[in-house]
């Protein structure tokens, strides 16, 4: 087909202005005139929407206040509030997610597990479960009239009454919600990690056997070590969902009660589809952005170091 | 002369230009016959052809449901057909904003209630239609509480579903149990703190009052329940902060007292929307609250409650006044873009109709918004809350509604959870939130 497509070029343009680079111009065209579309111009445009007062539901011209609404996030105290909160959020849900997600690697790697594919086949459904879905579902676990966690621990007798989880401590409540993200999460690490153990030298855990190191020393001198880019390549990845989590706390909290809940991005929404504020929303979003950015390089530049 | 006919040779370019022919053709004469109204219509089938999409919150609990159950006949009716589409509230907000911001005529009509309509309202997104409504309909047959949601500043923008007012509601067995007389809800303020010390017995599971701490919109309504009562108000006139003033403070400290009391239902700090809150009062824990009509008839559903035929009405206790309630009524609203203006107003005068409101009302509990529906006996027959309500509708009424309403409620919501948490003391609470809010409002004071 591409020779067909190059003669009709050729005769359509002509020899003297066809050229290699012309033709797969040509071919690429349709997704670079999409990716403008539906790529650089939106993000141009909310960019230069940051930079203005607008709000949706004032009539009347927005007004250009430069980097106004930059300023604005770190007088304002939700915001600030909020940045705290997302930092403990991803903490915990990332060291979570790697440490259930290498457990349960490290389980699935043994040689006496039986029925593995069909364990691997199951791991797989939590993170296929869409994550509202699985938002809705833990929020009737943790539901305090009905839901099956108060019930299990009652009966173990952990508890002598129904609990509402969300309503205690903002760190408990915080805690809570990176759970859900770590069931939704650690089975993709598990299979990253699991896939990331095939490659760890045979010969150097035997090696290390011989030389009388114990299970905990190779995991830690060997295994660990051999594991270094997979283990970075999660860890941005999780960090970066982490960093960027909405669906999750809307599903669950709200962002509430009160604002115990409220993650950075849950704000960002508030602000531009509750308040209808799009320009300080648009500017907060961008800050996030620059935040997940600057730790997805500074992940990036400790692989380098560890390379 | 004898004509030579050539036989024409059917080619490609041929079929293809005869295709085109007979498409354009067919287009032309679809869209001539609905210009010229000639499809075919039955008799009394006005809106036949018209699609009509309506964005709705919650159309009621299963069983129970408000406005959806009339769709099909106003379709019979008229020949249109109409999609109906629930989504969440907060969802509802931020989608309408969408399509409305967009001048998208996606959308006929819009869920609203007081808050909504003084933000779209005024910005010119919700339809104008007082002179269509005032021609159309007996404007003074409607309770001026159930058109507070759909109405702003003397404009209408649509009409209203039901009318919805707070009421007083107690369990009588617990009263009978704790010695307090079951025959009548306590009168004044002291009476009901009394009253709740009395039932409260954490031992047993059961406590004087039931609140809603879970969301800042509970939060907003308990202590708009308060506020009324003592006379306060959260603005004034000209937007300016008032629920700082004394009878503001006075309000929440007394919200604050309960939860200080220990009378309070603790699983309140769960409950976040109305259907929750409903949920748990059917169950039986408290013995006091402050709700909506619908908890009425769920209360006495025996598939679903634990205290049917225990449940009481009557007057909210007032603290300066005998009494007061805030009314929550809900409407729909014309978008100001909708291609469908009279068939969505068709619509609206069909569901506030005497005969539908009457039927609603029976159905589900909730209030009609017409006075003729209110005063048939059909209606209040074997429902003391149509009599409740009209006694309650008596006393002062109030709901805070403004363009800045979300802001607002976000802003003040953690400070009241804060105070009832003992966090905050109450004047420290208001203060802060005014601080926080005076410069959101300052932006919509410049506006007007």
């Amino acid at each position: 087909m591409g020779g067909w497509l190059r003669t009709v070029w050729r005769l359509r343009v002509g020899r003297a202005v066809s050229s290699e680079p012309a033709f797969a111009l040509m071919l690429v065209a349709p997704t670079l005139i999409l990716l403008l579309l539906f790529g650089v111009f939106p993000i141009g445009y909310s960019v230069f929407v940051s930079l203005l007062q607008w709000r949706l539901n004032i009539p009347g011209v927005p007004t250009f206040i430069g980097l106004g609404n930059y300023a604005r996030m770190f007088h304002d105290p939700v915001f600030t509030a909020s940045l705290g909160k997302t930092l403990y959020y991803s903490v915990f849900a990332v060291v979570g997610t790697i440490a259930l997600g290498l457990a349960t690697a490290l389980l699935l790697d043994r040689q006496d597990v039986k029925g593995k594919a069909f364990l691997i086949a199951v791991l797989v459904v939590p993170w296929a479960v869409p994550r509202v879905s699985a938002g809705l579902m833990w929020k009737w676990i943790y539901d305090g009239n009905y839901g099956i966690l108060n019930a299990t621990l009652l009966h173990l007798g952990l508890i002598h009454q129904y609990q509402w989880w969300f309503t205690g401590s903002q760190w408990v409540a915080l805690s809570l919600v990176a759970l859900t993200q770590i069931y939704k999460d650690s089975p993709f690490a598990a299979m990253l990690f699991l896939a990331g153990l095939q490659t760890v030298p045979v010969h150097l855990q035997k090696a290390a056997m011989m030389d009388g190191a114990t299970r905990t020393q190779r995991f830690w001198f060997v295994t660990l070590p051999s594991m270094r880019f997979v283990l970075l390549a999660v860890m941005i990845l999780e960090t970066t969902w982490a960093l960027k989590t909405f669906d999750l706390v809307y599903v669950l909290t709200g962002g509430g009660p009160g604002n115990q809940t409220m993650l950075t991005y849950m704000y960002v929404y508030r602000q531009a589809f509750s308040y209808l504020d799009v320009g300080y929303g648009s500017a907060m979003a961008y800050f996030v952005t620059f935040v997940v950015f600057v730790v997805a390089f500074g992940y990036y530049r400790l692989a380098g170091h560890a390379g | 002369m004898a004509r030579t006919v050539k036989a024409k040779k059917v080619t490609r370019r041929t079929l293809l230009a005869g295709a085109t022919k007979a498409a354009v053709t067919l287009g032309l004469a679809s869209g001539l016959s609905n210009v010229t109204g000639t499809k075919a219509r039955a008799a009394g089938q006005s809106y036949a052809g018209v699609h009509l999409v309506i964005l709705s919150a919650a159309d009621g609990n299963p069983g129970y449901r408000i406005t959806s159950p009339y769709i099909p006949q106003w379709e019979q009716m008229t020949g249109a057909t109409v999609e109906f589409t629930e989504v969440a509230q907060d969802a509802l907000h931020a989608k309408a904003a969408q399509v409305l911001v967009a001048r998208s005529s996606e959308v006929d009509l819009f869920w609203t209630w007081a808050g909504y309509t003084a933000e779209f309202g005024p910005a010119g997104l919700f339809k104008d239609v007082t002179a269509s409504i005032s021609g159309a309909t007996d404007v003074k047959d409607l309770v001026p509480g159930a058109m507070d949601a759909v109405s702003y500043r003397g404009r209408i923008y649509g009409l209203p579903r039901f009318f919805s007012i707070r009421s007083f509601y107690y369990n009588k067995r617990m009263f009978q149990e704790a010695g307090v007389d079951p025959t009548q809800a306590p009168r004044t303020w002291d009476e009901y703190v009394q009253t709740a010390r009395k039932v409260t017995n954490p031992a047993k599971g059961q406590y004087g009052v039931l609140h809603q701490y879970g969301s800042n919109v509970g939060l907003l309504i308990d202590y708009q329940d308060h506020l009324v009562a003592t006379g306060g108000r959260m603005f004034d006139s000209k937007d300016r902060i008032t629920f700082t003033n004394a009878l503001g403070l006075e309000a929440l400290e007394k919200y604050v007292e309960l939860s200080r009391l220990g009378v309070v239902d603790p699983a309140s700090f769960g409950l976040g929307e109305s259907p929750a809150k409903r949920a748990r009062w059917i169950q039986g824990h408290s013995a006091m609250e402050w709700s909506w009509a619908g908890d009425y008839s769920m209360s006495n559903d025996p598939k679903i409650s634990a205290i049917v035929n225990e449940v009481g009405v009557g007057l909210i206790p007032g603290i300066h006044v005998r009494s007061a309630a805030i009314t929550g009524s809900e409407a729909y609203a014309v978008s100001a873009f909708t291609k469908n203006e009279k068939a969505a107003i068709d619509f609206l005068l069909f569901i506030a109709s005497p005969a539908v409101q009457k039927d609603m009302s029976r159905r589900t509990g909730w209030y009609p918004v017409r006075w003729s529906a209110f005063n048939d006996p059909a209606v209040s027959a074997g429902n003391p809350m149509i009599l409740n309500a009209k006694l309650q509708a008596q006393y002062p009424t109030y709901r805070f509604a403004a363009a800045y309403t979300n802001e607002v409620t976000d802003l003040l919501g953690p400070h009241l959870l804060a105070a009832i948490r003992g966090q905050e003391t109450p004047k420290a609470a208001l203060a802060a939130a005014a601080a926080e809010v005076e410069p959101v409002v300052a932006k919509y004071r410049q506006r007007s």
